[in-house]
């Protein structure tokens, strides 16, 4: 298992690494960063170009970038968005706490939610109550989340007028207020994770419940309901465990289109934010943020299933044979 | 296990219920907002405002909030134009320039008698939000720290560039700096260089001459250096180019460096000496006392500029914003080789010195300003009906369905509509039009070679070279339908529109010039430019037979072909779609009866590059405008006669001559000749008649030549919330718009305004 995990390590690092690589040559192909301006000031930004080193060939700035990240952890400053020459590493923790709070949750919300429309379905397989839940998953996971954002917006924020129409400001985010302003960018973001999480339930509880020793269980005297939730719900976790966590990795990763409608000042519409005002270096701080996410969640997902169902080995060995 | 169960389920509902209880609880929260006048705007995302780096209208915003110039426009008495006030400065310039004539530090003329030198005097009351005074030391640190060499500061081209420009200024600037001079922009020609003994060639004075490869101050065709553009170039020759870069991206110039590039460039049209740069050396190490500013005493200061100006340009152009200097010290930090200061980027690194502080403010979220009390306005009688604005909320969102939802709401104080609400507000009591300096032209390939390399198949571009052809689609086209057909547009008749001044002392609008006037009479052969339609569908049609025919003589079609006019546009909207049908509607009708009648197809290429496409005779014809400089008509011109702008392919601004009158005087230039004769050669100091005459025969130069065809101006619409009184309820120039903040009154207060947004539950009409 320890040589599994290393191994994966070393291919993350090294997939990390080819990703970077390739990712700051294409950013240094883009138009540049600090650009000519018609009309004046281009004395200026050319000196600040060369100072700044972008005028020095790819590969020699690359090797910048790669001694200031690994020896000092340093990903460059801000030019463009945020607080203007700020390190990129302070602006993107400045950032975090917002797409934690937003998307923590919505987990919080989502899960429960989901497994128990997903318990339901499954127990009331073919019956209306599973044909209701299933039109419902069918419209959320079908329709992108900024649709339900606007509407939700349109409707509950400026129609009915029960939620702010964007996120309140400030840190206190303890305050019934900040969770007020926040409760529709929530919702929109937690549509999709129910109907999803709803499906996979639905989908391995039906499994499991016309599986054999669920009609030992019975047989055994269980009633049904203690049958499913002992029996049937527990050994239907295994292969939706995975999910869940991705659900909660992926809770610092953020939706850039719907902090972009509700002006949340998460890293989601910084990313956004990065692109289109060219700020490479939070451009390229935050792709290597995603990136690491994916890796690492890629990782604990194999892990996990080991971890959950001890039945299940990794790593090719000859213990891996049953 | 059954309790444990329920257990579960209640813990879920009242999770779920929660943000419902929250909702209910807190809906009815309010401040209570009396006596408060608070202006609530939106920007797209701040990163700086400190006086020497701010670079977004956003930045300036925020920055005009919170300091105060030497001299304010503001809207004068009878709301028809602006007048230059003295704000930080106690009273208007004093031209003192014959106290420093001769004067060789600041190389002012001996025979100079004004213009050069103005002495400011300062209010004696500035003071900083703190309440420590401001005086003439803090503008002299400002300028100082402006012009630093070490921090190449974004706005330090303010002082030593463009009118304004100060003595010594620049030289202060590159101060320890390696300098190039471009050839072409200091006049020098190849033929003004000799080799010597290394092959290098080398100016005059021994100068080593330099190709500008990968070099950073070596910018050409769109931003890119020359190196950009390698496959133009032998793989060996970029090769061999890339082996000879100095350290500063530059090739010194040799016959073998010639022949590398020199064909190539030509072929584009262009000279080697616009690639080519003359080594000035280290710029020399300056002391900041030579640099055009001098104390006179704590609050008199004089400042001296290295050409001649008149006062309106003291006022607009020497706008020091006061740097407080030991906050500034303190945000000093070194970044990749530069010091540069983080001044300006957070409320605690920054000091007011305006009518608004800063109360609070998170970056890519929110910031919020209140008065400053320590502003001296509010002792001065001139201020004291103006800035009934209490507090600025300016919320850092782009989402524009959700900024209109807010201003709706109530929450915000300004919304600019796009093309489609302007036709759902248009009849709104509460919007505003505001010119805008943009032309939309279609620019045309008109180059009979270029566009013959698309001719085949049966289908032909090359007639589009035949100028009655061009013409025909000029006049085939009804302006007026257009600006209706697509709304906020207006129709536009020439190259500069009405939002230009050509005298911004005097407020005076180049389109209400005599000779804008007689120009459009000549274009369109009427009496009164007021009869101007643009539109002769009956000339068209014999225009389009005449070009039909030219074109079947000169072998460039034959009967059977038909013609396609490729259209490069980036993207394919709505609005994109009416434009184009509008055109091939208009060309139909014109075309019935003649030899081209259901022949002419205007065909939609997607075309992100479309620009530099044009610039490389790519493309049949674009859809592009020019704006910008509202006060500077003259400058425009640049896009029109300047190689790195036109957009005209076919029109060579060097050889393509303009005999203009000049007060009775024929003279003979070529486009660019002119373009530099106004805007920095002989006619720049001419008087306003004299330079507008000029500017409207070079208008009309280019448009016959029908290369390029104004359509419409584009203006924005903008809906004021509607406890807002502008200043003025005409939009007055593009420099005071409606009068600007400080003429800015409120029927009602925040609390007042609220209740009434209450009463039409948050759902205001407008």
């Amino acid at each position: 298992m320890a040589k599994y995990i290393l191994k994966r390590i070393v291919l993350i690092i090294t997939s990390g690494f080819i990703i970077m690589t390739m990712l700051f040559v294409l950013i240094r192909l883009l138009p540049n960063q600090v650009d000519a301006v018609m009309g004046g000031y281009d004395q200026a930004i050319k000196d600040m170009r060369e100072a700044w080193g972008y005028n020095k060939p790819i590969l020699v700035q690359y090797g910048i970038f790669l001694k200031n990240v690994f020896t000092e952890w340093n990903w460059g400053f801000c030019t463009t968005v945020g607080s203007y020459l700020q390190d990129v590493t302070a602006y993107i923790a400045e950032k975090l706490p917002y797409t934690v709070y937003i998307n923590l949750i919505s987990i919080v919300f989502s899960i429960p939610l989901g497994i128990l429309f997903g318990i339901v379905a499954a127990v009331f397989k073919n019956k209306w109550q599973d044909q209701v839940i299933n039109v419902f998953i069918m419209i959320f996971i079908s329709v992108p989340s900024f649709v339900y954002a606007f509407l939700l917006q349109y409707y509950m924020g400026f129609k009915l007028g029960w939620f702010p129409l964007i996120m309140e400001g400030g840190s206190d985010f303890f305050s019934a207020s900040m969770f007020r302003s926040a409760v529709m960018p929530i919702l929109a973001m937690s549509f999709g994770t129910i109907a999803g999480d709803m499906r996979l339930v639905r989908a391995e509880l039906t499994e499991t419940l016309t599986s054999d020793y669920m009609l030992l269980a019975r047989t055994k005297g269980l009633s049904y309901r203690q049958a499913t939730l002992r029996h049937a719900l527990r050994n239907s976790m295994v292969p939706l465990l995975p999910t869940f966590m991705s659900d909660v990795i992926y809770v610092i990763s953020g939706s850039m289109i719907i902090e972009q409608i509700f002006a949340v000042p998460g890293i989601g519409k910084t990313y956004l934010l990065s692109i289109t005002n060219r700020d490479y270096s939070v451009f390229m701080a935050l792709s290597m943020f995603y990136v690491a996410i994916g890796l690492i969640a890629g990782l604990l997902f194999d892990l996990s299933y080991g971890i959950i169902d001890p039945r299940i080995r990794m790593g090719g060995g000859k213990n891996n044979e049953l | 296990m059954k309790n444990r169960t329920r257990k579960i389920m209640a813990l879920m509902l009242a999770v779920t219920m929660a943000s419902g209880m929250a909702a209910s609880a807190y809906a009815s929260d309010s401040e209570s907002g009396e006596g408060r006048y608070t202006y609530a705007t939106v920007a797209n995302s701040v990163s700086t405002w400190s006086p020497s780096d701010w670079e977004m209208s956003d930045e300036f915003d925020i920055l005009g909030y919170t300091s105060s110039s030497f001299y304010g426009f503001e809207l004068n008495e009878t709301l028809d134009n602006y007048e230059i006030v003295p704000a930080a400065a106690a009273a208007m310039p004093v031209d003192v320039t014959a106290d420093y004539a001769g004067n060789e530090t600041y190389g002012v003329p001996a025979d100079a008698t004004e213009g050069y030198a103005w002495q400011i005097d300062l209010k004696e009351n500035l003071c900083w939000e703190d309440g420590t005074p401001i005086t003439a030391d803090d503008y002299v640190y400002t300028l100082q720290q402006m012009l630093n060499p070490e921090m190449k500061n974004f706005r330090a081209s303010s002082y030593y560039d463009g009118n304004g420009s100060l003595a010594n200024a620049k030289n202060y600037y590159n101060s320890g700096s390696q300098v190039y001079n471009n050839m072409q922009e200091t006049g020098v020609s190849l033929d003004d260089l000799t080799a010597g003994d290394d092959g290098v060639y080398a100016d005059a004075d021994g100068n080593q001459a330099l190709l500008g490869w990968t070099a950073a101050n070596a910018y050409y065709l769109d931003g890119y250096a020359l190196s950009d553009y390698a496959s133009y170039f032998a793989e060996e020759d970029c090769a061999a180019l890339d082996g000879l870069v100095n350290e500063d991206g530059y090739v010194p110039l040799t016959d073998e460096v010639k022949g590398y590039v020199q064909e190539i460039i030509e072929s584009w049209g262009d000279d080697l000496s616009a690639y080519c740069y003359i080594d000035g050396g280290v710029g020399e190490a300056v002391d900041f006392s030579t640099v055009g500013i001098v104390k006179n005493n704590d609050y008199s200061l004089t400042f001296i500029t290295t050409k001649p100006i008149t006062e309106y340009y003291v006022a607009s152009t020497i706008q020091l914003q006061p740097i407080k200097e030991d906050l500034y010290e303190a945000c000093k930090k070194e970044t990749g080789g530069l010091i540069k200061s983080t001044y300006g980027t957070s409320a605690d690194s920054y000091m007011s010195s305006g009518p608004y502080k800063i109360v609070s403010y998170q970056a890519d979220k929110e910031m919020v300003l209140t008065k400053n009390e320590n502003w001296f306005g509010w002792e001065d009688e001139y201020y004291q009906d103006k800035y009934q604005t209490t507090d600025i909320t300016i919320q850092m969102m782009t989402d524009s369905s959700t900024i209109f939802s807010l201003f709706l709401q109530g929450n915000l104080s300004a919304y600019t509509l796009n093309a489609d609400q302007i036709t759902e507000y248009a009849t709104s009591d509460y919007i505003y039009t505001v010119p805008g300096s943009n032309t939309y032209s279609l620019f045309f390939n008109i180059d009979e070679e270029a566009l013959k390399t698309e001719d085949g198949n049966g289908v032909n571009h090359s007639i589009l070279s035949i100028q009655d052809f061009r013409q025909a689609i000029s006049l085939c086209m009804d302006r007026s339908a257009f600006s209706q057909y697509m709304y906020g547009y207006t129709p536009a008749y020439s190259l500069i529109n009405e939002a230009y001044l050509c005298d911004p002392e005097g407020g005076l609008l180049y389109t209400d010039s005599e000779a804008r006037e007689q120009l459009l009479c000549n274009l369109y052969g009427v009496e009164d430019s007021s009869e101007i339609t643009g539109y002769d569908p009956e000339e068209a049609t014999a225009l389009f037979q005449s070009a039909y025919e030219q074109a079947l003589e000169k072998g460039l079609m034959t009967e059977s072909d038909r013609v396609q006019i490729d259209f490069h546009l980036i993207s394919n909207d709505t609005a994109t779609q009416n434009q184009i049908n509008f055109i091939q509607d208009a060309i139909n009708k014109a075309c019935q009866g003649t030899g081209l009648e259901g022949k002419v197809t205007i065909n939609l290429v997607l075309d992100e590059s479309n620009l530099s496409n044009a610039r490389a005779g790519l493309c049949d014809m674009i859809f592009l405008a020019w704006g910008g400089a509202e006060d500077d008509p003259y400058w425009m011109m640049l896009c029109y006669c300047t190689e790195d702008f036109n957009l005209t392919y076919g029109y060579d601004v060097y050889s393509e001559m303009m005999t203009i009158d000049v007060e009775g005087e024929e003279i003979t230039k070529s486009a660019y000749d002119w373009y530099m004769a106004l805007h920095e050669g002989e006619y720049v100091t001419a008087d306003m008649d004299t330079r507008n005459s000029i500017l409207a025969q070079m208008e009309e130069a280019i448009l016959t030549q029908y290369g390029v065809v104004p359509l419409a101006s584009q203006n924005s619409s903008v809906l004021y919330q509607q406890r807002l009184i502008l200043g003025s309820e005409e939009y007055v120039n593009s420099i005071i718009g409606f009068g600007g903040l400080a003429s800015y009154t409120y029927t009602m207060d925040d609390a007042e305004w609220d209740e009434y947004c209450k009463a039409q539950n948050y759902q205001l009409q407008y």
